[in-house]
């Protein structure tokens, strides 16, 4: 009976909050930790009013220009060849899955900065290169810094992609693609209004992935002398030698572009759920 | 006589060293409903989605409307028809899925409308009209905006029936289409099977449903180890099936409904 009455008197308790001990410690511990940097950074060899100054000079935007227009170009020749070859992997036919599983083992297998290194220097193996009814040219000429990182980037990224593909493409079920052949649609047509769409919303966030990691990626370039926002900031720094203050100025760029993007990954995603169960 | 709606002759079919359809002969007249019955494994399914072209069988004919599937004569030889030319045929017939298998991206009426407006390129105002009146038929003209996720079993097999029946086709298939249904919905997805049967479709639906197949079907095959074993009146089948296999199964099928 008195064991009833005291639990009783629990229900007229209020409820408190629990207290985080841990939670508590381990941000204060962070926050020390971005203060000591912080402070590191603000007492240090720093002249930030370089930083303000070459934020916005014409070179460095043209870096910016250039870096973005690399990162589109790269990723669209990527995602072109990466399902072709996620379909070639997928296909029925031997051939095809052969050569996509090389190309993949291949090109994801060697490091990019080798790739591009080989693509820059493609003449010392093809001096010439005929184009059937254009002509002939050198190598040199044609191998500019902008075709080389394009495919040295591109082809490298498109080997990735294959395999995002392949993987959204197999998300879809089976049971799609006959639907699809039974209301007489081409393999080309089920391909393009039934399978693709539904492939694309697995894809998305892993694709919004590699274009963050193509921007930056994109940074290599610079070493083939292709003139993106690196290579122009390492110019201006091999003059003036201000060498941390233009790295800032890179890093803020390469930030900005990718924090602009997630907005838009968020949009994609958002267009391609459509149906989706939540 | 008239044409049949569907003729076949020795299909066999097999999957790697199995053999499914051991050489199945059967004519369909235009208009016919034909339940077919059969044990897992005994081939009803395969024999169907050959017939929608879905499986390529490896010997025996079909030929639906007059057109021989999936191949064609050149030369006194039978060839294989274009990829092209199989699409365009597997329109001939409207197949209805075990599991609906709707698009999930398009909503109910876009379902309905993919076909006639992407396949057959029609006009999209006069196949939405059509469209909503294909939903009203199938008691879901007030879900046409809706999702497949959105929708129950039962309604999601009702817009399938619909999207088949969207190109007009002169034979419908049906492939176990109440078997991943609750039992609630199995009701008005029958009813609507039924509806389709008397607007004189030819039908031939793969089933497990019995008092469907005795109020609905003019003939009933009886499938077993790759053949076609017993074909009768739907009447003559129920009430005296001649092979041993049939009664056994049937016993085997109304015994385990009475006790459930």
């Amino acid at each position: 009976m008195t064991r009833m009455t005291e639990s009783s008197r629990l229900l007229a308790l209020p409820r408190g909050r629990g207290i985080a001990w841990t939670q508590i410690a381990s941000g204060v511990v962070l926050l020390a930790l971005c203060v000591w940097i912080i402070h590191a950074f603000a007492v240090g060899q720093i002249e930030w009013r370089y930083v303000g100054q070459f934020l916005f000079v014409p070179s460095i935007l043209r870096g910016v220009g250039a870096t973005l227009l690399m990162a589109v170009c790269a990723m669209a020749l990527g995602m072109v060849a990466g399902i072709v070859l996620a379909l070639g992997r997928l296909s029925t036919a031997w051939l095809p899955r052969i050569v996509s599983g090389l190309y993949v083992w291949l090109f994801r297998g060697v490091p990019v900065i080798l790739q591009l290194l080989i693509w820059f220097n493609l003449a010392l193996i093809f001096p010439h290169v005929t184009l059937p009814g254009i002509g002939s040219y050198r190598t040199v000429d044609l191998m500019t810094p902008f075709l080389s990182a394009l495919f040295g980037l591109g082809l490298n990224q498109a080997a990735y992609i294959a395999e995002i593909f392949r993987a959204g493409f197999q998300s879809v079920d089976r049971g799609q693609y006959e639907a699809a052949s039974a209301i007489g649609m081409t393999r080309l047509m089920a391909m393009r209004r039934i399978i693709f769409p539904q492939a694309f919303r697995t894809v998305i966030p892993p694709l919004g992935n590699e274009f963050i990691n193509m921007i930056k990626l994109t940074s290599l370039a610079s070493l083939i002398q292709y003139p993106e926002v690196l290579h122009n900031a390492e110019t201006i720094y091999y003059a003036n030698t201000r060498v941390i203050e233009l790295l800032i100025v890179a890093g803020f760029w390469y930030l900005a572009a990718v924090t602009a993007l997630s907005p838009l990954q968020h949009l994609l995603e958002r267009r391609f759920s459509r149906g989706k169960s939540s | 006589m008239t044409e049949p709606a569907i003729w076949i002759r020795n299909l066999h079919k097999s999957f790697g060293t199995n053999p499914v359809l051991k050489g199945v002969s059967l004519d369909i007249p235009p208009g016919q409903v034909v339940c077919v019955l059969g044990g897992s494994g005994s081939g009803k399914t395969t024999m169907l989605r050959c017939i929608a072209q879905l499986e390529t069988a490896e010997d025996g004919l079909i030929v639906m409307s007059g057109e021989l599937l999936g191949l064609r004569e050149r030369n006194g030889r039978l060839v294989p028809r274009s990829a092209h030319d199989i699409a365009r045929q597997r329109r001939l017939a409207g197949m209805v899925f075990q599991r609906f298998n709707l698009f999930p991206h398009m909503t109910a009426l876009e379902n309905v409308m993919e076909g006639p407006v992407r396949v057959q390129k029609r006009a999209a105002a006069e196949v939405r009209s059509e469209a909503l009146e294909l939903l009203r038929s199938v008691g879901l003209e007030h879900r046409a905006d809706h999702y497949p996720a959105q929708l129950s079993g039962g309604q999601q097999q009702r817009v399938a029936i619909a999207r088949a029946l969207a190109l007009k086709p002169t034979v419908m298939l049906f492939d176990e289409p109440t078997s991943a249904l609750d039992p609630e919905s199995v009701g008005d997805v029958l009813a609507v099977m039924k509806s389709v049967a008397a607007s004189g479709v030819t039908m031939l639906v793969v089933t497990h449903e019995l008092s469907f197949a005795r109020e609905v079907a003019d003939r009933i095959l009886f499938m077993d180890g790759g053949v076609i074993l017993e074909d009768a009146p739907t009447a003559d089948f129920f009430g005296t099936p001649r092979e041993d296999r049939t009664r056994a199964f049937l016993a085997a099928v109304l015994g385990q409904k009475t006790t459930a």
